[in-house]
């Protein structure tokens, strides 16, 4: 039986086995190439992985870093809608705003909804009891999870409670999320942009797990394709240009591919908080915020987990009462800027997934280099015209609030 | 089937970049290195600025285009002026973070955009994570100024001398400008670095370097232009050769006399045993990259730290940076050498630089490399650098009459 994310321990026994069957489903989905194992075996004892800064690079390089940190934080009255578009990297957030407009609180996560709704469909008590920690009330009142549907009726099933969780709490592909306990107006719960999800992380590793050399224009040499280069030719859509998550994930798997490795994903799967750069964000008197007000969750520490790796799902940073100062009144080292952003929170966050290889040469793999064209500059690639639209949007509805 | 490459390592961008950067296919670095720090007087105009480092320019030039030094032009009838070695020395002009101060500047240098991350080293109570600065020496030769000069060249004096005539234009001409201070190099003849280790080994290909140095136009006068990091280091050699050979190598992740990288570090009788890739030799080109490893102790090691991805620069997460070092060795005496690193790294986004040297699993949670919880019989976590100065510059793209001059009009 596989672990829940995070190797969280709260899932019953017919939720960690419905668990199983999804990601069983999920791979048998996406048909993963066959150096691609569906699960970790005997073969694969080394754990790999690379990590990669929780802010969104598309967006920054398309619009400068201080549009980006704006349109990443758009809300509305249907909640976090830069989220909703933009928070690509396998994280999300919401700021919580003091009634001057300054960040009191910052919350992050990683968890998929796909999770949320195996939890919600056979623990409904035990979801209910999250979703209000989050939003850090006593009692939740179940319609605002499960909408018209009671999660504890007689004749409700696990499947029946899982599509009412969904259809209350995740937002529709291109709709505004209305929920206030995962749309950022009072919680956050789980990720819910379009490609943040299990079935993304999954294709985007097996689609990688298959050998891609070239021969390097300059110095002759055959060498892996980098990601940028292994995007264009590994199944369409299963990863993008530009994002600080794909293009590393891939390079890295086609990598370990050419190498002639078996990869499999690690057990747990999930998207982690490997660290927070927590020297990167100084108080008014010039000293390091301490590491301890940094709060991770939903996931294991270092110290807990067999292996001495973190994966921790859930961030939450505030300023401890009586500081004497506000989170407002922090600093980022790196550029002196006050923090007015959850952006800035995240271009100090890493984060990582773990898979699982085998040695070198354990698979035969045939080296054909394959040919190179070029690629626009991430500024200059044609998705960057959609995020200027959506600049534009953003700068007009903020327009509409402020007359 | 075909991939993509980005255009971005087209002849276009490199031509922007200003000289003194050697990235180029084939190009190496020449030995000699000097950085001169430059303020702008305070309450000097930006009029008054910019025409004094035009003028700083028209000299730089004449002496590395004619050789022509301020102290030999004729001064009789009938003599003409004689000339030093010209084509000696190639120079970059750099903005630190105090020029876009308008506190510290009244009336402003400019109105341009500064750089997000272009920010004072030395804000806050440490520098960086891991470093610790070398009491004091911040303050008495510093490495941030409101611009910097790097002069590279094939000769200590091809180097030392654009500095001094710099010093004599700005006395004669009582030129707006003060110089702060200045901080020399040079390269070694044998790859390696003051701990013996090869140094510089899985730099990155020359074909991809370009990925990792142009800027982005954000702020737009940024475009092409590039961002440099100097960090003067101070290296504890004493408590180095403290260590066995075994343990510097688990720290650096490579052999010390083949510079093969480490594929594992076993243990036999409480010993480590550091175990180079198999068929690895001496000079190895196929492992100036080293492969890939899961073996933990490898992981931490130095070399894998500095680059945990093992991305190629144009993918954004590989916070790939291009170095370009100099080593330094101050004074010997009774006491052991006083030696170190001028670390000096140019990358499209100094963003890329502090997250290698904050990152947990990188650089941010050690000194040099090595494990931060050792077990039996690994190395316990060495303070082998410390600070003596440091600074971050904006390094514009070339531009007439220097580059960097619309800052002034801006």
């Amino acid at each position: 039986m596989t672990q829940a994310p995070g190797g969280l321990c709260e899932l019953c026994a017919e939720a960690a086995a419905a668990w199983d069957h999804l990601l069983a489903e999920v791979v048998a989905e996406v048909k993963p190439p066959p150096q691609a194992l569906a699960t970790a075996d005997t073969r694969t004892q080394e754990l790999t992985g690379p990590d990669w800064p929780a802010m969104p690079a598309r967006i920054q390089s398309c619009l400068g870093r201080r549009q980006a940190h704006a349109l990443l934080d758009w809300r509305t009255d249907h909640g976090d809608e830069g989220r909703r578009l933009h928070q690509e990297e396998y994280l999300e957030w919401r700021v919580v705003r003091a009634d001057d407009g300054n960040p009191r609180r910052i919350e992050m996560t990683t968890e998929f909804g796909d999770y949320w709704k195996v939890l919600a469909g056979y623990q409904p008590e035990e979801t209910l009891k999250l979703v209000a920690s989050f939003a850090g009330e006593e009692t939740i009142d179940p319609r605002a999870v499960y909408g018209d549907l009671d999660p504890f009726g007689a004749a409700v099933d696990p499947s029946q409670r899982s599509a009412a969780f969904a259809a209350t709490m995740l937002a529709a592909t291109g709709r505004p999320m209305a929920n206030p306990y995962n749309n950022g107006q009072r919680a956050i719960c789980c990720m819910v942009q379009a490609s943040n999800t299990l079935k993304a992380l999954i294709n985007l590793v097996a689609a990688s797990a298959e050998p891609h050399v070239v021969i390097d224009a300059v110095t002759k040499d055959r060498r892996p394709m980098s990601g940028s280069e292994a995007i264009q030719v590994i199944r369409e859509g299963a990863a993008q240009d530009c994002r600080n998550s794909d293009p590393v994930v891939v390079e890295r798997v086609v990598r370990l591919a050419t190498e002639g490795r078996l990869i499999a994903f690690d057990d747990p799967i999930g998207v982690y908080i490997r660290g927070v750069e927590h020297g990167q964000l100084i108080r008014p008197d010039g000293s390091d915020v301490p590491a301890e007000w940094f709060k991770l969750c939903r996931g294991v520490g270092p110290d807990e987990a067999a292996d001495g790796r973190p994966r921790y799902q859930r961030l939450t940073f505030e300023v401890p009462e009586g500081a004497g100062f506000t989170l407002a009144d922090l600093k980022q080292r790196g550029t002196g800027d006050r923090i007015t952003h959850g952006a800035q929170l995240a271009e100090v966050v890493t984060l990582g997934v773990y898979v699982r290889t085998s040695t070198a040469g354990a698979v035969a793999v045939a080296l054909e280099p394959e040919s190179l064209h070029a690629v626009m500059p991430c500024p200059e690639q044609r998705s960057c015209d959609e995020l200027r639209a959506s600049w534009e949007a953003f700068e007009a509805a903020e327009g509409e609030r402020t007359t | 089937m075909s991939a993509g490459v980005h255009t971005t390592a087209g002849g276009a961008a490199a031509a922007q970049l200003q000289e003194g950067i050697f990235f180029r296919p084939g190009e190496m670095a020449p030995p000699h290195f000097r950085l001169l720090l430059l303020d702008v007087r305070p309450g000097t105009s930006a009029a008054d600025a910019g025409a004094a480092l035009r003028e700083i320019g028209d000299t730089l030039r004449a002496l590395q285009r004619r050789g022509e030094v301020r102290d030999l032009q004729p001064t009789r009838v009938g003599e003409s002026a004689a000339t030093v070695p010209a084509e000696g020395f190639s120079m970059l002009l750099g903005y630190g973070a105090s020029f876009f101060d308008a506190a510290r500047h009244n009336p402003p240098l400019t109105t341009a955009d500064r750089p997000a991350y272009l920010a004072p080293l030395s804000a806050g109570e440490s520098a960086l994570a891991t470093i610790p600065w070398v009491e004091g020496a911040n303050e008495s030769v510093p490495g941030e100024a409101d611009l910097c000069l790097q002069f590279t060249g094939v000769s200590a004096s091809g180097v030392a001398r654009p500095a001094v005539e710099l010093w004599k234009l700005i006395t004669d001409r009582h030129l707006p400008l003060g110089i702060r201070g200045s901080h020399d190099g040079f390269q070694r003849d044998d790859g390696r670095s003051w701990i013996d280790f090869h140094d510089g080994v899985s730099n990155i290909e020359s074909s991809q370097r370009l990925a990792a140095l142009a800027a982005d136009p954000d702020p737009g006068w940024m475009a092409s232009g590039t961002y440099m990091a100097f960090l003067r280091l101070r290296i504890d050699l004493a408590a180095w050769r403290m260590l066995s050979r075994e343990a510097q190598e688990t720290i650096v992740g490579r052999d010390k006399l083949t510079g093969c990288p480490l594929e594992r570090v076993g243990h036999a009788d409480g010993a480590l045993l550091p175990r180079p890739f198999a068929g690895c030799t001496a000079g190895d080109a196929q492992y100036r990259d080293p492969p890939q490893t899961s073996d933990p102790l490898v992981e931490a090691s130095h070399i894998h730290r500095a680059n945990q991805n093992r991305a190629q620069p144009t993918t954004a997460a590989s916070q790939r940076i291009f170095r370009q070092g100099y080593d330094f060795l101050e004074s010997i005496g009774p006491e052991g050498p006083r030696l170190g690193l001028n670390f000096v790294s140019f990358q499209k986004d100094l963003a890329r630089l502090q997250h290698v040297l904050s990152q947990t699993g990188w650089l941010g949670d050690v000194n040099f490399g090595g494990p931060t919880n050792p077990g039996a019989g690994e190395p316990e976590p060495v303070v082998l650098m410390r600070l003596l100065a440091g600074g971050l510059y904006a390094v514009p793209p070339r531009g007439e009459p220097f580059p960097g001059a619309a800052l002034f009009t801006t």
